[in-house]
């Protein structure tokens, strides 16, 4: 199998199974396959990856400030209801 | 969708009612919910609720005032009246000049008095002041307004308080110059249009609409500082990713040819966004470093595998050289990791982590909890995963049911908190909107104090375990599909996926096309100049090779375009330009 058929072949998986909406399999078959890849792909995949992966990071932890916010004002009632229940 | 508001309506007080009809009044959904107004009756409850005025300001209903008013919550004069009091405060206001607490609460159950408004305030509540375009938002601090004594003043409106930037210059009077939240959310509009300008998104018209003005600052390089050494190949990508015809302009203005008005506009601007662009790179490239690696194997094993492929040197350096690429050919996504590597560099907020963390601590006393019960269970080790799913599964639901319970109850959360606890409220199928929280003892307080203190306590730390509180609370599709900024639903996303995939024909079905479409020219060009033709502007439609721009977001849509892009570039570079 030379380098274009190996490349296609990998692809065709890894593409059948994003489809089927299994993407942590994806991510599974192609991280074990990945030094089958030319090296330029390789790189490129990796870097993707990571890329994406800090981009990622930084929106959840977005998401999760919000549900400290929310958590905080709730809280900060909570404690204000508790004085007045003691009082 | 009949009904159906983008931004929430102001003023007014609605109430989540999934039975409301499009006839109830002030009828309006909003991400997939019915709300209507507070009627008059649910209105004297509430009132009998808190019949004693002290604890009526304190614990009662805010934003009702439409009632008092007698008109609807679509009212506009009312409207006016309904809006916060922090945003009809001129943008510079210092603190000491603040009016008292009472006046600024007009979303209090109103004092049934209410003056009649000044014409010159009017007009500020009608256009507020306009906000300095300079301002980063980013750089704000939220202020909380606790009033007088810092003491909370009452529940049912959205936090209050306003954002201060500390590092610009003070009033005349030594106060920092406040922005109230109304004003820090259009600084985001507006900042997030700018970035998307910045990025040529589809509001920006790229060279067409270019301003050398929106580059000040930027050390603008010339056609001569580029024409030689590695700058040549990072501003020959740049200049195609704006213009496909790039090459042959850019080959003319080496040579000293002169170039048509058009092209010397494209020209300029590819140099300019060149010159930005390469100085954001620079300051990138010297912000990453190994903790991001380790960061983003933590997020996903498949990743740690392939960095351990190359080892993390190799790793960290290839990628920056991928990012010099990224930041000439996609400045959009290059734009988007630039933000998230300083928002992840900015850590968490010192002040918020430490008030969140003694709450926490202090709420698992209470509560019973030992906080070492959320260290062991969620040790996520890869032979426990699924234990730890299991455990995940049967908790977090229950512990964001429970904010979510909670949060309503109080009337406190922010919509766009209510949507991502959308999946736990289903699994609770509706939150229980009777809980009576004036009627609960200082024991059914503690515990929902330790239902807060737990879920939050899910959302700091490992990012093991901030994944798994990010996964239960965005189990919900919709919600995860449009913040990737892709496909609607599952179908809308496959059907992209497929038009992702590249017909790439055999070789003799190549060269065929590859022989038709040669150019008039062709016999006059050089070796370079032809395979430049075959492996950058040549496009035959029969590929079907997708448009970077329209290439769904998301990881596994770009590397779906990475194969596909070598599949084809491959079969190209085969081909003979002799």
């Amino acid at each position: 199998m030379d380098e274009f058929d190996q490349v296609q072949s990998i692809y065709q998986t890894y593409s059948d199974l994003v489809k089927e909406g299994k993407e942590d399999q994806a991510g599974e078959y192609l991280s074990g396959h990945l030094k089958e890849l030319p090296q330029e792909l390789q790189k490129k995949i990796v870097s993707q990856m990571l890329t994406q992966s800090i981009i990622d990071d930084a929106a959840e932890s977005e998401i999760l400030n919000e549900i400290q916010e929310a958590g905080l004002e709730a809280y900060e009632k909570l404690e204000e209801i508790e004085k007045t229940r003691q009082e | 969708m009949p009904g159906e508001v983008a931004t929430l309506p102001e003023g007014g007080d609605f109430i989540l009612d999934e039975s409301a009809s499009a006839s109830s009044a002030g009828y309006f959904e909003y991400a997939g919910h019915k709300f209507r107004s507070v009627n008059a009756e649910e209105y004297e409850t509430l009132n009998k609720i808190t019949a004693n005025t002290a604890l009526r300001k304190q614990f009662g209903p805010r934003r009702l005032s439409v009632l008092d008013q007698n008109s609807s919550a679509q009212d506009e004069k009312t409207k006016q009246k309904e809006n916060p009091s922090i945003n009809q405060q001129p943008v510079q206001e210092s603190p000491e000049q603040q009016p008292t607490p009472e006046k600024t609460e007009p979303d209090l159950v109103p004092e049934p008095n209410t003056e009649p408004k000044d014409p010159e305030n009017k007009h500020k509540e009608d256009k507020p002041p306009a906000i300095e375009k300079s301002v980063d938002p980013d750089k704000l601090r939220f202020i909380r307004d606790l009033g007088p004594g810092n003491r909370w003043k009452g529940f049912g409106t959205p936090r209050q308080g306003f954002y201060v930037d500390p590092d610009a210059p003070r009033n005349a009077d030594g106060s920092m110059k406040r922005y109230s939240i109304e004003e820090y959310n259009k600084l985001k509009e507006q900042k997030k249009a700018r970035v998307g300008e910045l990025a040529g998104t589809k509001e920006n018209k790229g060279y067409e609409s270019f301003d050398k003005r929106d580059y000040v600052g930027v050390k603008v390089k010339t056609l001569r500082d580029v024409a030689k050494g590695p700058d040549a190949e990072y501003f020959g990508e740049m200049f195609n990713a704006i213009d496909k015809q790039s090459a042959d302009i850019l080959a003319r203005a080496y040579q000293g040819d002169k170039l048509t008005e058009e092209e010397e506009k494209k020209l300029q601007y590819a140099l300019h966004e060149y010159s930005k662009f390469a100085e954001k790179y620079e300051k990138i490239e010297k912000e990453i470093k190994f903790t991001h690696l380790e960061l983003a194997g933590r997020r996903n094993p498949a990743i740690q595998r392939a960095i351990e492929l190359n080892g993390p040197a190799e790793t960290l350096k290839f990628w920056k050289q991928d990012l010099k690429h990224l930041a000439m050919t996609d400045r959009e996504t290059f734009t988007f990791l630039y933000d998230a590597v300083k928002h992840t560099n900015k850590g968490m907020d010192t002040r918020r982590y430490k008030k969140f963390n003694e709450n926490v601590l202090q709420v698992c006393k209470r509560a019973g909890i030992s906080p070492e019960e959320y260290d062991a269970v969620f040790q996520l080790k890869r032979g426990d995963k699924k234990q730890s799913e299991k455990w995940l599964k049967l908790h977090l639901s229950k512990d964001l049911t429970g904010f979510a319970k909670i949060a309503g109850s109080l009337g406190v959360t922010h919509f766009k908190a209510r949507s991502i606890m959308r999946e736990a409220q289903r699994l609770q199928n509706v939150v229980d909107r009777k809980f009576n929280l004036v009627g609960s003892a200082v024991r059914d307080i503690h515990k929902e104090m330790g239902i807060v203190g737990r879920v939050m306590a899910l959302s700091i730390g490992d990012p093991m375990k901030v994944a798994a509180l990010r996964k239960a609370a965005m189990r919900n599709e919709a919600v995860q599909l449009a913040r990737d900024g892709g496909p609607k639903n599952m179908s809308e996303m496959k059907s992209s996926y497929t038009n992702i995939e590249a017909n790439v024909p055999n070789d003799a079905a190549l060269k065929e096309m590859f022989e038709r479409d040669k150019p008039k020219e062709w016999a006059t060009w050089d070796q370079s100049r032809r395979e430049r033709w075959r492996d950058h502007e040549w496009d035959p439609s029969e590929l079907k090779q997708p448009d970077k721009e329209a290439v769904p977001k998301g990881l596994w849509a770009q590397i779906l375009y990475s194969f596909t892009k070598w599949l084809i570039g491959s079969r190209k570079k085969k081909l003979s330009v002799a």
